[in-house]
C-alpha cells in the first residue's frame, strides 16, 4: 500500500531500540500496535501540515525535509480527542504552520509513519500522552 | 377520572402487589443513590481482562492471560499469542464493532458513566456511547428459545446489601477478552459483585464461567475511580478510521493510499 519514499534521512536521526517501555504512550486503545516498531524510536524537524482531530484515533500531519530538496508528509497517530484533551492537547494546540520536532515509533515498514511519543513546539512546550513526559513552554 | 378514583385503583394497585417502579427503588437502588454511584468512573488498570497481568508501558497484545482454559482452548489461546509475536493484529475491534461484554471489563479507553434508575441501573463507557441495562426490578432472564447471542448479553441485578450482584448471559462469542487475544466461547456466564470500597472507589469483582473453554470459574477484580466533578463524557465513535484491517493485519493509511481521503474527511459523508 503506498509507495516507499525511499528516504535515509530519518534513519540517521532514529534513536535506535532504546526506549524504555515506560515511556510508551497509552496509544492504541482501538486497534493493534502491530504495524509500528515499538522498540524503535525516531525524532523528525518539520511543520505540521495538518491536524485531523478524527475518531477512534487523530492524526498530526508533519511535512518533514528530507535533506536532499524535497519534503515527505509524516503521519504521527495518537490517540483520539477524548483522551488528547484530557492530556491538555486541544484541536488547535498545533496548526499548520507550526514547526516541531516529532518523537515516535516508526512503520516497521519503513513508509513514513509514526505513533506520537512528544511533539516539542517552538516555545519549548512538549505534548505528550504521558504526563511525565510534558513540558510547559519555556 | 377523579383524583378519589385513581387514588383508590393506586392503591388497589399496591395492594395486588403490582407496585410503582418508584416503590421498589426503596428497597434496593436507593443503596446506590445513598453511595453516589451515580456519576462518572475511571478505569483502573490497563486494557487487559485481569489488570494483574498489565504492565504499565508494555502494548497488551504482547501480555498474556492465565484464564483456567481446558487443553483445547489454551492451545487456541497459544496460537493467537503466536500470531501477535509474529507481527499479526487482527483484534475484531479493529473493525469498529462495540466491545460489549465481557470485553468491556477488560477496558476501553475513557471513562464511564452510572445512571440509576428505579428497576435498571445503566452504565454507559464513553468509547462508542456502549450501554449495559441491568434490570434490577426482579425480572428473570428472558426464556432460552428468546434468547441469541449479542454483544452485550442479558444483564439482571439484585441487591446484598450494599453489593449489586449482576447475572449476564447470551454474549458474542467471536469477540476476546482483551487485547491479549484471549478467547471464550458464546456459553460464557458472568456474576459481577460491584460494591464501594471506600468514597471514591467502586470495585467489582467478576466471576466467568465457560463450560465450552474453562476447567473452572475465573474470579478477576477490578476497580474505578471517581472522577472529578467536572470531569465530562465525550465523544468517541469510529467513523474516520485509518487503520482498517486487511488480510488478517491493520494496516496505516498514509496520503495517497488508496482510501486515504475517505478516511480523513471531516465526516464520513463528505468534505464540510
Amino acid at each position: 500500500m503506498g509507495s516507499k519514499p525511499g528516504l535515509r534521512f530519518w534513519r540517521v536521526l532514529a534513536v535506535g531500540a532504546c526506549v524504555s517501555m515506560w515511556t510508551a504512550p497509552a496509544a492504541f486503545a482501538h486497534h493493534s500496535a502491530a504495524p509500528f516498531d515499538m522498540n524503535k524510536e525516531i525524532e523528525l524537524k518539520g511543520m505540521v501540515k495538518e491536524v485531523q482531530w478524527t475518531n477512534p484515533h487523530a492524526w498530526i500531519q508533519v511535512n518533514v525535509p528530507d535533506g536532499k530538496g524535497s519534503v515527505v508528509e509524516w503521519s504521527f497517530e495518537t490517540e483520539g480527542p477524548n483522551v488528547l484533551t484530557r492530556a491538555g492537547i486541544y484541536r488547535n494546540t498545533l496548526t499548520p504552520g507550526d514547526m516541531v520536532t516529532v518523537k515516535g515509533h516508526p512503520l516497521k515498514d519503513g513508509r513514513p509513519g509514526a505513533t506520537m511519543i512528544t511533539v516539542e513546539k517552538a516555545d519549548g512546550s512538549v505534548l505528550s500522552l504521558n504526563p511525565d513526559l510534558r513540558k510547559p513552554a519555556k | 377520572m377523579t383524583g378519589i378514583k385513581t387514588a383508590v385503583i393506586a392503591l388497589g394497585l399496591l395492594g395486588l402487589g403490582i407496585a410503582p417502579a418508584w416503590a421498589k427503588m426503596k428497597n434496593a437502588d436507593t443503596v446506590a443513590m445513598d453511595e453516589h454511584w451515580d456519576g462518572i468512573w475511571n478505569t483502573v488498570g490497563g486494557l487487559v481482562f485481569n489488570p494483574k497481568y498489565a504492565v504499565r508501558g508494555k502494548i497488551p497484545e504482547m501480555l498474556r492471560e492465565y484464564p483456567p482454559y481446558n487443553k483445547e482452548w489454551e492451545a487456541k489461546y497459544e496460537k493467537v499469542i503466536a500470531r501477535h509475536k509474529q507481527g499479526f493484529g487482527d483484534d475484531p475491534l479493529g473493525h469498529c464493532i462495540p466491545h460489549g461484554w465481557p470485553r468491556l471489563f477488560g477496558g476501553a479507553p475513557g471513562p464511564i458513566e452510572i445512571i440509576i434508575k428505579p428497576g435498571t441501573v445503566y452504565i454507559i463507557w464513553e468509547y462508542m456511547n456502549q450501554i449495559r441495562r441491568i434490570y434490577t426490578d426482579g425480572r428473570g432472564h428472558p426464556p432460552a428459545e428468546q434468547l441469541y447471542p449479542s454483544h452485550f448479553g442479558h444483564s439482571i441485578g439484585h441487591w446484598e446489601g450494599k453489593t449489586l450482584v449482576v447475572d449476564t448471559v447470551s454474549m458474542m462469542g467471536y469477540m476476546p477478552f482483551d487485547r491479549t487475544g484471549a478467547p471464550h466461547s458464546d456459553q460464557v456466564h458472568t456474576v459481577e459483585r460491584i460494591h464501594m470500597v471506600d468514597a471514591d472507589t467502586l470495585e467489582n469483582e467478576i466471576t466467568v464461567t465457560d463450560p465450552v473453554a474453562f476447567t473452572k470459574p475465573w474470579v478477576v477484580t477490578r476497580q474505578w475511580k471517581r472522577a472529578p466533578a467536572d470531569y465530562a463524557m465525550q465523544d468517541v465513535y469510529c467513523d474516520l478510521q485509518r487503520n482498517p484491517i486487511e488480510n488478517g493485519q491493520t494496516q496505516v493509511l498514509l496520503p495517497g493510499d488508496p482510501g486515504y481521503d475517505a478516511a480523513t474527511k471531516d465526516s464520513p459523508v463528505g468534505k464540510e
